[in-house]
């Protein structure tokens, strides 16, 4: 039969206010929960529980959502969860994995075994009695034991990234470690469950062989036919193309549709074969095209579609069928899952030398249960292993163990050792203090002018440039994928930055490259300057102007500002201007170092305000370092405006004067106020730094 | 009324995940299958939405069913007898491959993503290139509407018979009035989301012809529904009140939506007007108003489509929010999910049903079908103020009924008003129409285009 055209438009009418009323209710517990400082997916998950019978009891529901526009609700939640199921895969880099280690492998492995043992064991022995049959049809215990382990296994990766990601803990060792141990988790946890399934599944013990080969051919076809196809064929005609073309979205997706009905036919999950074909993404050179994928996918799926997946489960979950018996299981299901969790990760975190509180703080983080635990426990009710008291119990475990993982990572992991422990990590990384320039970027395509700048500044022989890349468009990261967008427009940052790191490393210098998105820029300049006890920072103009004015508020050493036309290697010599204050020596001190470093001639102009003899006795000084320079009598406005300068140097009170019209770059110096340099010193220091090394 | 939809709706016999994962099944193969007509489509000179189509219909009963294609043995995988068994159906590589219970869903899919292709068109749409073109509108509007009724109480007379009006000489025979008011119904339709399609495959439709004949079709797609009201009301027997309620109704909604909705969200978004950027929350506050729109559009009997569009045109700072969201949601839509929308009614198209008696009959209905709307299109739009060749294009385009004309011949067919005869010429109508707007489109612009550099 067919249906009448108009029925399914009222029915899908109707659809559309459920789903209205879901994105409404969705946002505003989001907004709610964001607010107390939660992740905002929990507000989510908890308006879906309010949406359902526990709150709002069963007429209500009924009228709410009408029973026939049900298998429609559930529909539009299974395809948004095989679109987020893939970013989860996508976002699983297996090749980083491999490359976390040892450690990450055993925090992965205990805290996976532990819960799932006892999970197994005790709550399987205990509470079958009472959920052993499910919608009349009896379970068998060996599946209801080993469903019941896997649920203990979960690990939200989104959540914990996101968590990690506010607290800034990917700026140490233990973020990243946590982000391999998640995604093993995750990994662990969807294989057990295709297992578990396929045991619950199998009339008999002969056909679990069957199931668990066709995963691994399943697994093997991925890894080795798809993978290396798509990196053969589809990842160059990505790039040939430069953009996502609509037939590589359409061959993206059918690929996905494919896998996922795949998984479904052999029994399995389907939401297995979305993750698996997500995490079997070839990874090289492809960081901006699924940048571009989950930007395209995210607001259709991940705002629209996910949210009714949290009702679909809501709607199951009824507190209100729990009663006082079910009081005492309840809490020994939450004990069990995060003694599981917390003693299986942060014991081996112990055994593999990571500090107590780091390790504590493991352990808390892997007991985020979050989504992928809702997944699962959905899996189970469908595959009918689980009951609804059974199921209702498991989404307040995953809701209770996501909600303490914030409050209580903040109590075994405060922040002063957060702080402190950031700190250390960068200090290691940027090692003893050179004679240090830190080059602050916004736009890491338009770096040119500043990076040349920045290598005739620093000393060839022991110089070392630290540059930074600091992304404006993060700042309001709600609706970009979380770490999978960040993350990808870091990769494609430092992929711009490299003519630059090649730049200067011809040149002979260190090069250090980071990029990172903050929402406090000047805040991540100044801790970078600070840490790496940098001796002067060199700010890009495409910097927003309050991230230039609070950097210059206080600063720890000197700071140059690059203004003025974007032009780079012009003949000419160095103009500075001269007005006796700090900032002119400091500007005396970089032309020296800049016109060493390029041969350039000095001219220097003398402002009306200027002490006397100012200019004079710079030029003296400077002739001693070898330098010509001259000094001219003229406003430096008709020097530069007419004169070849190759670059001009102001002091900090022309500031206001912006780029004076010059048709050469202008730097704009701050000397930093405290303990600061008198001339003879700063130049000695630049004489110090020509005589050669002797490496 | 939802309840006793629901039974037809959702037929059993299919464990839920089997219905997902057959939705999924079915997505990818409407996929493959759409991208590979759509690109056959551009290499004959048609637009790619026409393949699509086309892709649809190739996949429905027309050419697998089991008139054609008998399948005995089903593959087991696809469970057919267990999917078919609460509707009865025959085993056929359409009904097995897509089974009624998939249907359903795919239909809510393409729903969507009809709601928000025409949520989009609406944004895009230019008021300040409609200045001057007001009247022409409205002219094109309402005639391409009257000339179809007037033509279809011409030709009435002639169809109302055995061949092509339900349940003739039983009691339930339909009036005259009611079978001529449907003929007109399916005469005057105009498919705006597939003539919007063509606009854009030939990138005019940010043009001013473009904006003309967009703000033309929606006001076409409105006064069209209503006009379905009507016949369905008359057929059956509904009270003259209950038809005025309809339009009262429908004023009520467009007065919501443009002097309560519009200024609210203009509020909402005041930091974005200021140039912020599209926050997570925002997002969702548009797309709940989009979803609710919808909704109270389909009460008010004007059609989902027509309820994402005027959600577009009340949304606030179009013109960069047309741009934020394109980025966020025209591929997926147009790429993914809108060819499930226009696969979904071919698949409910079957040509085997059609027999020789009614082809005079049809062949008449489908002739004063192109010449009510073209011929309706140019005439009105002269005598509203557009030029010739402005008129002939906003004809053309007019005249492109799409798959929606199925629609309206399905709510005929189920109120019992017309023969499964007189439907299936709804749909030759549907591709005969639709196809010919590619070609007649291109001489139709070179023209207008030539008449543009004379003056």
């Amino acid at each position: 039969m067919i249906f009448a055209a108009q029925d399914l438009e009222s029915i899908a009418a109707r659809t559309f206010l459920c789903m209205a009323i879901i994105l409404l209710v969705g946002r505003v517990f989001g907004r709610v929960f964001s607010r107390l400082g939660q992740p905002s997916v929990l507000g989510e998950i908890v308006a879906g529980i309010c949406l359902g019978p526990s709150l709002l009891g069963k007429g209500l529901v009924d009228d709410l959502f009408p029973v026939e526009v049900r298998p429609f609700l559930r529909v539009i939640a299974e395809v948004g969860l095989v679109v987020f199921m893939f970013v989860v895969g996508l976002e699983v880099d297996l090749a980083s994995i491999r490359r976390s280690g040892r450690a990450a492998a055993a925090i992965s492995f205990t805290s996976i075994l532990f819960p799932f043992v006892l999970g197994a064991s005790i709550l399987g022995t205990v509470l079958y009695d009472d959920h052993k049959i499910v919608e009349g049809e009896p379970v068998k215990h060996l599946s209801f034991a080993l469903f019941i382990g896997v649920s203990m296994c979960a690990t939200a990766f989104p959540i914990l990234a996101r968590i990690l990601a506010e607290r800034r803990m990917f700026r140490i060792p233990l973020g990243t470690l946590l982000i391999a141990c998640a995604a093993i988790d995750d990994v662990a946890a969807f294989s057990i469950l295709a297992v578990v399934l396929a045991i619950a599944a199998s009339s008999g013990v002969a056909e679990v062989p069957l199931q668990i080969g066709g995963l691994v051919v399943f697994v093997l076809v991925l890894a080795f036919v798809i993978r290396p196809l798509l990196a053969r064929f589809f990842v160059p005609r990505y790039h040939a193309a430069g953009r996502m073309t609509p037939d590589l979205l359409a061959v993206l997706f059918i690929g996905l549709l494919v896998a996922v009905w795949t998984t479904h036919e052999m029994g399995l999950a389907t939401l297995l074969g979305a993750f698996l074909f997500g995490a079997a993404m070839p990874r090289e050179n492809t960081a901006g095209m699924f940048h571009e994928v989950v930007e395209r996918v995210e607001g259709i799926s991940v705002t629209m579609l996910l949210p009714v997946f949290f009702v679909v489960t809501g709607i199951g979950v009824n507190l209100r069928g729990l009663d006082a018996n079910d009081i005492g299981p309840a809490l020994l299901i939450l004990a069990i899952a995060c003694i599981g969790k917390f003693v299986g990760a942060s014991v081996a975190a112990k055994a593999c030398g990571i500090s107590n509180r780091q390790s504590m703080a493991i352990g808390v983080m892997m007991n985020t249960r979050g989504l992928a635990e809702l997944v699962i426990l959905q899996i189970g009710r469908d595959a009918g292993v689980l009951d609804q008291k059974m199921f209702t119990m498991l989404v307040l475990m995953a809701v209770l163990t996501t909600l303490m993982a914030g409050p209580v990572l903040k109590l075994v992991y405060p922040d002063r050792w957060l702080e402190r422990d950031i700190a250390e990590a960068d200090r290691a990384a940027l090692g003893d203090a050179k004679d240090r320039v830190l080059v602050a970027v916004a736009d890491a395509a338009a770096t040119a002018r500043t990076v040349a700048l920045a290598r005739m500044m620093t000393p060839a022989a022991r110089g070392e440039v630290l540059l930074t890349h600091l992304p404006l468009a993060s700042a309001t990261p709600e609706l970009g994928g979380g770490m999978l967008a960040d993350l990808g427009a870091v990769a494609e940052a430092m992929r711009s930055l490299d003519a630059a790191r090649l730049d200067l490393a011809g040149a002979g210098l260190g090069v250090i490259v980071t990029s990172r998105p903050s929402v406090d820029p000047a805040g991540e300049i100044l801790h970078q300057a600070e840490v790496g006890a940098t001796r002067i920072i060199l700010l890009d103009e495409n910097l927003p102007e309050q991230v230039i004015t609070a950097i210059l508020v206080d600063p720890p050493c000197d700071v140059a500002t690059v203004d003025g036309p974007n032009v780079d290697g012009r003949e000419g010599a160095i103009v500075v201007e001269i007005d006796g204050t700090a900032d002119s020596e400091l500007a005396i001190e970089l032309a020296a170092r800049i016109a060493l470093a390029s041969s350039r001639s000095i001219e220097l102009v003398e402002s009306p305000q200027s002490r006397r003899n100012a200019a004079e006795r710079a030029s003296s000084a400077l002739a001693e370092l070898g330098l010509t320079a001259t000094v001219a009598r003229a406003d430096i406005r008709t020097i530069i405006t007419n004169a070849s300068a190759a670059l001009v140097l102001v002091p900090r009170s022309r500031r206001t004067g912006a780029s004076l019209g010059s048709a050469a770059p202008v730097i704009v110096v701050a000397a930093i106020d405290r303990d600061r340099p008198p001339l003879a010193q700063r130049l000695a220091g630049v004489a110090a730094l020509q005589v050669p090394n002797e490496r | 009324m939802l309840s006793v939809l629901a039974q037809a709706a959702a037929p059993t016999g299919l464990p839920s995940d089997q219905v997902v994962a057959f939705v999924i099944l079915d997505i990818a193969i409407i996929l493959v299958v759409a991208r590979l007509l759509g690109m056959l489509a551009l290499k004959v000179g048609q637009p790619r939405v026409v393949g699509e189509i086309v892709g649809g219909i190739l996949l429905g009963p027309s050419l697998l069913g089991p008139t054609i294609f008998n399948w005995g043995s089903p593959w087991k995988v696809l469970a057919c007898d267990r999917a078919l068994a609460p509707t009865k159906g025959v085993g056929s590589i359409t009904t097995c491959l897509f089974p009624p219970q998939a249907r359903t869903g795919l239909g809510l899919i393409g729903q969507i993503a009809l709601i928000l292709f025409m949520f989009l068109v609406g944004i895009e749409l230019d008021w300040a290139l409609l200045k001057g073109k007001v009247t022409g509108i409205i002219s094109v509007g309402l005639g391409v509407v009257l000339v179809p009724l007037g033509l279809a109480f011409a030709i009435g007379p002639t169809l109302y018979g055995k061949t092509f009006t339900a349940a003739w000489g039983t009691p339930a025979q339909p009036s005259k009035t009611a079978f001529t008011l449907m003929v007109a119904a399916m005469l005057s339709v105009t498919a705006f989301p597939v003539a919007v399609r063509i606009l854009q495959e030939r990138k005019l439709d940010r043009s001013q012809m473009g904006a003309v004949t967009i703000a033309a079709a929606a006001l076409v797609t409105i006064l069209m529904f209503l006009l379905v009201g009507v016949a369905r009301g008359s057929a059956s027997h509904k009270s003259a009140g209950s038809q005025v309620a309809r339009v009262v109704g429908l004023l009520v909604y467009l007065a919501v939506m443009l002097l309560v909705v519009k200024p609210l969200l203009k509020k909402f978004a005041v930091k974005y007007e200021q140039g912020e950027g599209l926050t997570g929350t925002l997002f969702a506050v548009l797309m709940i108003t989009t979803l609710a729109s919808a909704y109270a559009a389909d009460r008010v009997g004007v059609n989902v489509i027509v309820g994402g569009f005027i959600a577009g045109v009340v949304m606030p700072s179009r013109e960069r929010l047309a741009k934020d969201m394109n980025a966020r949601l025209s591929d997926i839509t147009i790429v993914i999910f809108l060819p499930i929308f226009l696969a979904f009614s071919g698949l409910q198209t079957d040509f085997t049903k059609l027999t020789k008696a009614a082809t005079g009959g049809l062949a008449l209905f489908i002739v004063v079908g192109i010449a009510s709307k073209w011929l309706g299109g140019i005439a009105f739009g002269k005598l509203g103020g557009l030029s010739w060749g402005e008129s002939n294009v906003v004809g053309v385009l007019m005249n492109c009924r799409g798959l929606l004309v199925l629609v309206v011949a399905l709510i005929a067919l189920n109120e019992k008003v017309i023969s499964p005869q007189l439907q299936v010429g709804g749909v030759l109508m549907a591709l005969i129409t639709t196809a010919m707007t590619g070609p007649l489109m291109g001489w139709a612009i070179a023209r207008q285009n030539r008449a543009a550099v004379e003056v």
